[in-house]
């Protein structure tokens, strides 16, 4: 496969989707030859009636890739659960380390990766956080999370490799040792420390209800913390007590307080199974990285796309992960905003996609949860 | 030009502003200013009461309820498209429905289940004879309903303020006003005044504006049918009393003596897992089989086959509700890929999924069960505890159904009957608590 981080967004559709195609094509079949489970899966589908015959034969272009046999995410949960996590480790894959997603609801679910996989994956998200976030070697960003040595969690950790890929050690923490103090406080000394040493940008990086818990303190004091850089959201938008945090009044606040344009503050979607994000431009579209493939498949039969505009369950596929089958259906309902044949006001390749609901009738999750459970939890030990 | 109806009723006369809501090939039409008509009824509402206890002895209204049952009937046939399209069930499964809520609103009955509870109707109109003296019952100023989007507890609900003759408000769901709507208007059809005293305003739940006001007086009741965090929401608001009906689940328990006898159970099981598509309180979530993994698969297969050829088709189910019916489905297939001994069976608008694992899991809905072996019964004590604020009815083809009820003393339960007959036909108690004893205050002259 190409490289297709050599590629930019401005690359024209058909070129892309080649790129896609060869790249999950290649890893479909890399899976299907290697992975036991992943094989046996698609032969019980089958089995059950559900789609054709599938074999990497069977794929020959980019609208067959719809025919790869899709695992729910619940399932990855389910698996964390019983402990069988090295399940669907793939024959001769030597897993190094794992990341968790949420553990809002009993145990927190596990992946199991290999170098070669992440250094794949990190080399897509460097790209994708150039490309789309601007951002640049010598910023500086500011996590509105714990730092990787206190949490597992793909927002955290996929994230710090990611920006440590750019910035190098420029990487702060709000919540480095423990909470003594308003956050709000805190993040104002660090940003004037940090702009004593350096003028560079700074960027932060939060799940939205810490973001909504320092722009409300900063408000209530009237006072704004200059940073020149973009405020990236990531995480879930329910809150931890209840009730969903307002995005337009959360973008509104933000921009304020940080005193930036609104254009500048961007959420992006978190595809933990396979450890990538789509951020937004600034248009406040949510981009797909280069390639990934997603889609909006229809509820009842994984195996078709829904038209663009309509609503249906987020799929995704990943041509880098080697570990585990990186085919995924989320329990998320969404819609395409921009299909992959199409150009983005922004100027880049689509698609783009617009995260609507977690489908009513499963349990809330989302790696924010499980932050604001944690530094709660970090604040409490303060005050014992 | 779209057919128009009401979503509200009101004995008010006068200009009432509306808005419109489109579905399907009809209009609905909602009061835009709620909190006014919940205003108008509480200014109102102690004339209302006394006005109500003066013009009806309790006894009148059973009398009108029962005739009202066989009007509404009738009503609701004449209306099925706009109900099948604000339920979502198909027509002839919203009959069934329709004529089983109403087959046993019959005056005896009802005349019945008050003497059991208060052994005198008279106590309702005025001070009678009790043991040591002279007693009256008194109910509350108001009340307040708070109905489900799922048809059914109108009727009763509205007679257990009814009878004791207390004015009453409900809230119907904001997606389905209509059947309220039928209902009340079946009421004035039998008693025009009766409107007079039971009104339907719909309105958004959370609106402080009107719940402040009207959860606000100790001298009131709410009855109140929802999720825990409607039930909470109310009762963090409420000073007067509340009547919680929140959301509840069923199980059966069956034991297979031999294969002659699977079909039987089959059709019983797939009544009971199709009667509202489990939306109801009393509706199967997990089958258990007393014996072997054998006879719970054999179980499903059939089961299978019966809900593949049932003539009542599953209601219309949206985005949300199918995309988690798949991702269980696909789920299970993936644990059968991995060598748990799962099985599952899936058909056009139904999942049944068997699992060794004995577990109890709430069910996505929608036909969707899964069936599970057990040695015994003694095996679900564990396994049901954690579930007990949960657990409604059981459904059984065991015999001894008092031993169950023993056994689940501490579970919750408030039902033990035969598989088939899951639907609460006959309501006696609803949630193991008397209708009418918890909304009245006694008063004894000695």
């Amino acid at each position: 496969m190409d490289n297709i981080t050599e590629f930019g967004y401005k690359t024209e559709s058909e070129k892309i989707k080649k790129l896609k195609f060869e790249g999950i094509k290649n890893n479909f079949e890399y899976l299907y030859n290697n992975n036991p489970f992943y094989r046996r899966y698609c032969e019980t589908l089958r089995e059950y009636g559900i789609g054709d015959k599938i074999t990497p034969e069977d794929i020959k272009k980019y609208e067959d890739l719809y025919k790869i046999p899709l695992l729910p995410s619940d399932f990855f949960k389910e698996l964390s659960t019983r402990g069988l996590e090295n399940y669907i480790i793939t024959d001769n894959v030597k897993v190094d380390t794992f990341f968790t997603t949420s553990g809002t609801t009993g145990t927190a679910t596990k992946y199991l990766f290999d170098e070669e996989s992440l250094k794949l994956i990190n080399g897509e998200n460097i790209f994708t956080c150039k490309e789309i976030l601007d951002v640049k070697d010598g910023d500086k960003i500011i996590f509105l999370a714990p730092p990787p040595e206190k949490s597992k969690s793909g927002l955290v950790q996929g994230a710090y490799r990611m920006f440590h890929g750019i910035v190098k050690d420029n990487i702060y923490f709000l919540y480095e040792e423990s909470i003594e103090k308003e956050p709000s406080k805190i993040l104002e000394e660090l940003v004037e420390k940090i702009k004593r040493e350096d003028n560079g940008k700074i960027h932060l990086y939060g799940p939205p209800f810490v973001y909504y818990e320092i722009a409300k303190e900063l408000e209530e004091e009237n006072k704004i913390i200059d940073i020149s850089g973009k405020c990236m959201i990531t995480g879930g938008w329910k809150r931890w007590k209840g009730g969903e945090i307002p995005r337009e009044e959360l973008y509104n606040i933000i921009a304020e307080r940080f005193n930036i344009e609104k254009k500048d503050v961007r959420d992006g979607l978190g595809l933990t199974d396979i450890f990538m994000w789509c951020p937004e431009c600034e248009y406040h579209k949510k981009h797909i990285p280069l390639g990934l493939h997603v889609s909006i498949r229809d509820p009842e039969n994984f195996n078709i796309p829904v038209e663009s505009g309509e609503e249906g369950l987020i799929a995704f596929m990943s041509p880098y992960i080697k570990s585990y089958p990186p085919f995924v259906v989320t329990g998320d309902i969404g819609v395409e905003t921009t299909s992959v044949e199409e150009f983005c006001e922004c100027g880049r390749i689509g698609n783009t996609i617009e995260h609507k609901r977690r489908a009513r009738g499963t349990l809330p999750r989302g790696c924010a949860l499980v932050l604001e459970e944690l530094i709660k939890r970090m604040e409490n030990e303060e005050k014992i | 030009m779209k057919k128009k109806y009401r979503a509200y009723s009101t004995p008010k006369d006068g200009k009432i502003d509306e808005y419109f809501k489109e579905v399907d090939k009809f209009t609905l039409v909602y009061p835009s200013k709620p909190e006014h008509l919940i205003n108008d009824f509480l200014k109102d509402a102690n004339k209302l009461s006394y006005e109500f206890k003066e013009e009806y002895s309790a006894k009148d209204i059973p009398k009108i309820w029962d005739k009202a049952g066989k009007e509404c009937i009738k009503l609701c046939e004449e209306n099925l498209d706009v109900l099948t399209a604000t339920t979502k069930f198909p027509e002839e499964s919203l009959k069934l429905y329709v004529k089983n809520i109403f087959d046993n609103l019959k005056e005896d009955y009802l005349l019945k289940i008050v003497k059991s509870e208060i052994g005198n109707i008279e106590y309702l109109d005025k001070f009678a004879p009790s043991n040591g003296g002279y007693t009256k019952a008194y109910g509350p100023k108001y009340a307040v309903h708070i109905f489900p989007e799922t048809i059914g507890p109108q009727p009763i609900s509205t007679f257990q303020t009814g009878v004791i003759k207390t004015p009453a408000i409900c809230k119907p769901s904001s997606k389905e006003p209509i059947f309220t709507t039928l209902w009340i208007d079946s009421l004035k059809e039998v008693d025009e005044n009766i409107g007079k005293y039971i009104w339907s305003v719909p309105w958004k739940g959370g609106n402080e504006k009107i719940e402040d006001k009207l959860f606000g007086s100790e001298d009131s009741a709410i009855i109140v049918y929802g999720d825990n965090i409607t039930i909470d929401n109310v009762k963090s608001k409420s000073k007067g009393k509340v009547l919680e009906y929140p959301f509840k689940a069923g199980i059966e328990i069956i034991k297979i003596n031999n294969s002659e006898e699977i079909n039987e159970i089959a059709t019983k099981v797939v009544k009971d897992i199709s009667y509202m598509d489990q939306c109801a309180c009393f509706s199967p979530h997990v089958v258990y089989v007393i014996g072997s993994s054998s006879d719970s698969k054999k179980l499903c297969e059939k089961m299978a086959k019966e809900l593949d050829n049932y003539q009542i088709k599953r209601k219309k189910i949206g985005v949300d509700e199918k995309s988690v019916i798949s991702m269980l489905k696909y789920t299970y297939l993936l644990e059968k890929s991995a060598g748990l001994d799962v099985e599952v069976y899936s058909g056009k608008d139904y999942l049944i999924i068997y699992e060794e694992d004995p577990s109890f899991q709430l069910s996505p809905l929608f036909r969707t069960i899964r069936v599970k072996p057990i040695k015994n019964i003694g095996e679900l004590a564990d396994l049901l505890y954690g579930y007990k604020n949960y657990l409604q009815t059981i459904g059984t083809n065991l015999k001894e159904k008092e031993k169950i009820a023993d056994f689940f003393e501490d579970y919750g339960i408030s039902r033990v009957v035969d598989i088939g007959k899951m639907p609460i036909n006959k309501l006696h108690h609803h949630e193991g608590k008397p209708l009418i004893l918890p909304l009245i205050r006694w008063v004894d002259v000695e």
